[in-house]
């Protein structure tokens, strides 16, 4: 696993956009420590690939507390706290995407967690086009606060090596 | 310098249909194995992965998975390793983390995570404490891995 590039906001912002990712890895991971300037209690993070917010379906499993939730969103991959969220809190997670630059609809995983719950989801980006740029914004929420982070890193898979039946 | 981790160990990506996939004579210098599934069955069912040819109810699991409308908590000891909830869909992506896998003294653990028609994941343990030196994954029932299915192995150093 090498890392590509890390985006740390000095101040508030609308969006991370990584771009021009490079094409020569197997999958991607994307490891993030994210906050919103949601008044309410926690927020979202909604991804683009190669700008677009479309074909994105996601299956989640959500713990707020003690409530067990699943649901279904087209725009919304993981929890993070918000300004209503306990202070100083930032929801941490990643997301393994497979097969980024192949040209088969992409399926990624995501795991998050922060202070008041935690998700794991399922999702779809009905796309066939090679990922070329990945953007993160907050679902609901305007900007990502300040010190918001996010690592990208490319993963190589090996050649050969196993038996096929 | 920083110590590489996702070391690339093997891959196989399906030139034809095939209902069994084999990865032998792992290496035992790693602490962590990582094995990345991308791909689809003919009839959407699932796989169960089997370590050292051990097809007893050796694996035990626990698991947590929701299909957007009904959440849900269940485990079995079963004779096979599962790593799924609901039906694979569109390059469903399972991603397996398997602890410890080449010491004795312990039982060995799993973590799983799937991306099928439903979101899951799961604890498994393998009631046997050998070194895990080959891993078979099978495609449940008669249902075989489609064309362009893909399995990557990693070694997470230790």
């Amino acid at each position: 696993m090498e890392l590509i590039e890390t985006v740390e906001l000095a101040s508030s912002a609308s969006s991370i956009t990584f771009s021009s990712i490079p094409q020569t890895y197997t999958d991607l991971c994307l490891v993030f420590s994210l906050r919103s300037d949601r008044s309410g209690n926690g927020d979202y993070v909604a991804f683009a690939f190669n700008g677009s917010t479309a074909g994105f379906t996601s299956v989640g499993l959500y713990n707020f507390s003690t409530t067990i939730v699943t649901q279904t969103d087209l725009d919304r991959y993981a929890t993070i706290p918000s300004a209503g969220s306990v202070s100083n809190t930032f929801g941490n997670g990643q997301t393994y995407i497979s097969n980024y630059s192949g040209n088969t609809n992409k399926s990624f995983s995501t795991d998050g967690v922060f202070g008041d719950g935690g998700n794991i989801n399922a999702s779809l980006w009905s796309n066939t086009a090679a990922i070329t740029s990945i953007e993160f914004s907050p679902a609901i929420g305007s900007t990502f606060n300040q010190y918001s982070i996010i690592s990208l890193y490319g993963i190589t898979a090996g050649s050969g090596g196993a038996t096929v039946s | 310098m920083a110590t590489e981790t996702y070391t690339p160990i093997a891959t196989t990506t399906l030139a034809s249909s095939a209902s069994s996939v084999t990865f032998s004579s792992i290496d035992q210098s790693y602490g962590d194995l990582v094995l990345v599934f991308d791909g689809i069955t003919d009839t959407g069912g699932s796989f169960r992965f089997y370590f050292n040819s051990d097809t007893g109810t050796n694996y035990s699991y626990v698991r947590a998975f929701g299909n957007g409308s009904t959440a849900g908590t269940d485990s079995a000891t079963e004779s096979g390793g599962r790593a799924t909830a609901g039906t694979l869909s569109n390059n469903s992506n399972v991603i397996i983390q398997i602890m410890d896998y080449a010491v004795t003294d312990k039982h060995k653990s799993v973590i799983a995570r799937a991306n099928t028609t439903s979101v899951a994941m799961l604890a498994v343990r393998w009631a046997d404490t050998s070194a895990i030196t080959d891993i078979e994954l099978d495609a449940d029932s008669s249902a075989v891995f489609q064309t362009g299915t893909t399995f990557s192995l990693f070694g997470i150093a230790k």
